[in-house]
């Protein structure tokens, strides 16, 4: 360590704060302190830094898995966040699970400074210290079950655009593939959830005949597939299905394809989640874009600020837009 | 927040020192049955956990393992990826995932000095070669998962050369004869490598010539848009086909769009084929016929080599070659 402040001209006090992280070091030098770092590869111990510090310079990234493409997508954009910040992070796939999701966040203060933890945290696992120096943010993790700093797209916005995209398409007999994503766990009022429900309302659609396929287990292809020959079968006058997201849309145009259904002439398919597959899907994909950069970004602010000691106490939920990307599902053939 | 309980707290509940309880949670062997039973009892009783920073400068072990790869957006790495991380959880390894998007990054990620507090790593990569290791030896223990076969360290060849050579075989074998490339070569560049001498030996062994004007690659090759891209220039190139070979699933389901759009039909026009097999492949229109590379063998055997490397294990570089099967669907189906 005293030969890389040697070599970059500062004070050992000055390699130390640009190592931890610590804020008010001027940018240059900064770059100057990590570039006689690579030249003397040095590493610090940081073993023998999180003894002193109590910290550990890495940030854990909470995630259910990678197999699903959204998912691998948003923590793609975080990871790209947070190295253009400096900050290491570690991908910990938690499968669902409320144990693995619980050691993850008790491993704050021993393995990560913080936690960015996507989707909702499962009732029951601890966040103590989230808003303080164990920082967690939550991810499109719907109503918030704790005080934590959260970040999510509008998806009542998202319902509306959708809502609004039927109504001017001529659709008027639509059926859920899943949940709508303004509908949450604890929505008591069943499938379309409220504000779907005064979205279609307001774009003229009759709501009461809005039939929902529920997805019991993961939403992926194959279960898209199988909800959208249910749906057939159920409402054969169906003329569009709302997906809870693409995979489910993908797997649907998978047996629409195969049962000679044209889409969109008899049905109009919309999806959720902007995957690059639909670009590419036959027909391509209408969507939604949650805008993963944006969480990405508003996300590793959030816990920036909390690591740094900048941050209000209250906890601070942020809101970013999303976008309806309408291509030949729902427009026909021509559109790109 | 009250105080952390500490060994100490653990050995006078237990009654026994902190040396003794320290001992019971190393596994070391020294200890009775019944101190161990007290001391576990303890543990629980007090909520002692275990300091791993502690821990780590005592064994110099972090109990973390680096999984590099180039994106997560190429299915092929994000279920990779996932496959190692859940491989290395079975022998209590934790994982830090790094992403490493250009060449740069990667050598960074597998060699340098940011990848911390590791006992090891596994590079899943799309740069990374013997070269730069310059004649030296990585600073931790290393395998190389997929990617160019490397003298240099531990390495899982996938059954490159196997799975193109059965495919290309397959698609000559129900009639056609024209088979692009859709691959990973710069433009410009000669194609190389056991994917491309699969495929070579297919043909020969058919008595099929083989025609450079079929060979071409997009921009990168990880996204499907490259194979779409790739498509519309031979397209536009006026060569005759009548099946592509892709060098992934990705770049396929670019290749098929591109196809469509331009009028061509698969399978009846042309035969599409990818390599990977993804989740992906299945759920196409229509459904994509795939190398299945035997990702749970390959994860296998990297992990092990790991694990062995860990553990002092200091022979010279090993090779282990996966097996390659073809997942057949109506992409390819005959014309």
């Amino acid at each position: 360590m005293r030969d890389v402040a040697t070599l970059a001209g500062v004070s050992l006090k000055t390699v130390s704060r640009v190592v931890n992280l610590e804020p008010h070091t001027r940018p240059e030098v900064v770059a100057r302190v990590r570039a006689a770092i690579a030249e003397l590869e040095w590493s610090p111990n940081a073993s023998a830094r999180t003894l002193r510090t109590g910290r550990t310079g890495l940030v854990g990234i909470g995630v259910a898995e990678l197999r699903r493409p959204y998912l691998a997508t948003l923590v793609e954009a975080i990871v790209a966040e947070a190295d253009r910040r400096g900050i290491p992070v570690a991908v910990e796939p938690t499968h669902g699970d409320p144990d693995r999701a619980r050691s993850l966040l008790a491993a704050r203060g021993r393995v990560f400074d913080g936690v960015v933890h996507i989707g909702p945290i499962a009732p029951g696992v601890a966040t103590d210290g989230g808003l303080a120096d164990r920082p967690v943010v939550v991810v499109q993790g719907g109503r918030p079950v704790e005080e934590l700093d959260r970040v999510d797209e509008d998806v009542v916005d998202a319902v509306v655009l959708v809502a609004r995209h039927l109504a001017v398409m001529g659709r008027t007999r639509p059926v859920l593939l899943g949940h709508d994503r303004a509908w949450r766990r604890d929505d008591e009022s069943g499938h379309p959830s409220a504000a779907m429900r005064a979205a279609l309302s307001t774009a003229r659609i009759d709501t009461d005949g809005v039939a929902c396929v529920e997805i019991p287990g993961v939403a992926d292809r194959r279960a898209g597939a199988r909800a959208a020959a249910e749906a057939l079968v159920r409402n054969p006058a169906l003329d569009a299905l709302l997906c809870v997201n693409d995979e489910v849309a993908l797997g649907a145009l998978a047996t629409l394809a195969a049962e000679g259904v044209e889409v969109p002439g008899r049905v109009a398919v919309i999806g959720y989640d902007n995957l690059d597959d639909g670009r590419f899907a036959t027909p391509t994909l209408t969507t939604v874009d949650p805008g993963p950069r944006r969480l990405a970004r508003a996300a590793l602010e959030l816990l920036a600020d909390r690591l740094a000691g900048t941050a209000q106490p209250e906890p601070r939920a942020v809101t970013t837009g999303v976008v309806l990307v309408r291509r030949e599902s729902t427009l026909g053939e021509g559109q790109r | 927040m009250s105080r952390r309980p500490t060994l100490a707290d653990v050995g006078a509940v237990a009654g026994v020192s902190a040396k003794t309880a320290s001992n019971v949670l190393l596994g070391r062997p020294e200890v009775s049955p019944a101190t161990r039973a007290a001391v576990l009892a303890a543990v629980d009783e007090v909520g002692y956990h275990v300091n791993l920073a502690g821990r780590g400068l005592a064994s110099g072990r972090t109990g973390r393992v680096a999984v590099v790869v180039p994106n997560l957006y190429q299915p092929y790495f994000a279920e990779l990826a996932e496959r190692l991380m859940l491989a290395l959880e079975e022998h209590g390894l934790t994982t830090m995932l790094r992403v490493a998007h250009d060449e740069c990054a990667e050598i960074d990620a597998a060699l340098g000095p940011t990848t911390q507090d590791v006992d090891g790593v596994i590079v899943c990569p799309h740069h990374f070669t013997a070269e730069h290791l310059a004649g030296g030896e990585p600073r931790r223990p290393l395998v190389q998962l997929g990617g160019g076969p490397n003298d240099a360290v531990d390495c899982v060849v996938m059954g490159e050369a196997t799975g193109s050579e059965a495919m290309t075989r397959h698609l000559l074998e129900t009639g056609r004869r024209r088979i692009a490339l859709v691959w990973n070569n710069p433009p410009g560049t000669a194609p190389w490598g056991d994917r491309f001498e699969g495929y070579l030996a297919a043909l020969t062994a058919h008595g099929v010539p083989r025609d450079d004007a079929l060979v071409v690659s997009g921009s990168d090759w990880d996204r499907r848009a490259s194979g779409y891209e790739a498509m519309v220039g031979l397209l536009r190139s006026g060569t005759a086909f009548d099946a592509a070979l892709c060098v992934n699933d990705a770049i396929a389901i670019g290749v098929m769009r591109a196809l469509r759009s331009h009028g061509r039909r698969v399978p009846q026009d042309v035969a599409v084929a990818g390599f990977d097999d993804t989740d992906e492949a299945e759920f196409t229109t229509p459904a994509l016929s795939s190398v299945s590379p035997e990702q749970p063998e390959m994860v296998r055997a990297a992990v092990r080599m790991l694990l062995e490397r860990i553990d002092g294990h200091a022979g010279p570089p090993r090779r282990v070659r996966t097996g390659a099967h073809l997942v057949l669907r109506a992409s390819t189906a005959v014309a």
